[in-house]
């Protein structure tokens, strides 16, 4: 079962992700981690200086029992890793997981990677997986991924009021998103379809 | 600085010309229904840049929340009237 999550390898037009194993930390990936501009608005990495023992416990946290997947988001043409991609929580009683996204390589904000790491996540969990609920937690200046989520056809479902202290001390809130399978498949009826498939293991 | 041609025929539409300058499009162009689907520049970055432009062209502040609806021109101008704001 562990295993068989290092096999999903998701292609997009543009960028595939590749899952993510110890053999991809690197000092690129670790410096993404530890930059403030990178890590403003994730949760966890920015309170505690990230090394490469600390990276190996996360990476390795997502082979172990509980269902998650994490992924290298990277170019589709060389294969240069930009950033990484999380399906986490994955409750299989209810039907739900959880996605989380990086895009470490600055140069490539604004180059549309969100977005169609966002898309290929969606349709791994809601085709592959056959999760009928995907969600997101942003914090409100985040104003790129909600920018990301809203166009992708997430709701905002709920406010967290003053959950999160950003680096500056400011607290912000939360806000909670998610998109149903329904929304995903009226959307992907609706839309021209795009160059997007999972290589088969 | 304003340019020769501004000064000349200022646009018609505040929306239209500040969409025009961020993404680099004729503010003639513009619509009510262009959004992220019809501007292939308009992507989470430059949302951001248009947010920053809109603030400065209009003196305003918009809250999150704002940010996250203005996902047409349709909206914006809609979010800048509910602002109490001359478009």
């Amino acid at each position: 079962m562990v295993a068989e999550r290092l096999q999903h390898v998701l292609v997009g037009v543009r960028y595939r992700l590749l899952p993510f194993t110890e053999a991809h930390i690197s000092d690129r990936y670790i410096g993404w981690l530890n930059d403030t501009i990178v890590n403003r608005f994730t949760d966890h990495v920015r309170w505690v200086r990230q090394t490469h023992e600390t990276v190996l416990a996360y990476v390795r946290s997502f082979y172990q029992e509980t269902e998650k997947y994490m992924w290298g988001v990277s170019l589709g043409d060389t294969g240069e890793l930009i950033g990484t991609a999380t399906l986490a929580a994955v409750n299989r009683h209810h039907g739900s997981g959880g996605i989380g996204l990086m895009i470490g390589e600055q140069r490539y904000w604004g180059q549309g990677a969100s977005i169609e790491a966002i898309e290929l996540m969606e349709r791994f969990a809601f085709e592959t997986l056959g999760l009928r609920r995907l969600t997101a937690v942003t914090l409100a200046p985040n104003h790129a991924m909600n920018f990301s989520l809203k166009r992708l056809g997430f709701t905002m479902e709920g406010k967290l009021r003053q959950a999160f202290r950003l680096s500056s001390g400011d607290y912000v809130d939360g806000y909670c998103w998610a998109l149903l399978a329904e929304e995903w498949s009226a959307r992907r009826q609706a839309a021209v379809p795009r160059k997007m498939s999972e290589v088969a293991p | 600085m304003i340019s020769k041609t501004a000064q000349k025929s200022p646009p018609r539409d505040r929306i239209a010309h500040v969409i025009s300058a961020v993404f680099g499009i004729p503010a003639e162009a513009v619509t009510d229904d262009d959004s992220p689907d019809t501007i292939p520049q308009w992507d989470s970055l430059s949302h951001i840049n248009l947010v920053l432009a809109l603030e400065a062209e209009f003196g305003i502040s918009f809250s999150p929340e704002d940010v996250m609806e203005m996902l047409s021109v349709r909206l914006i101008r809609l979010i800048l009237t509910e602002r109490g704001v001359a478009v």
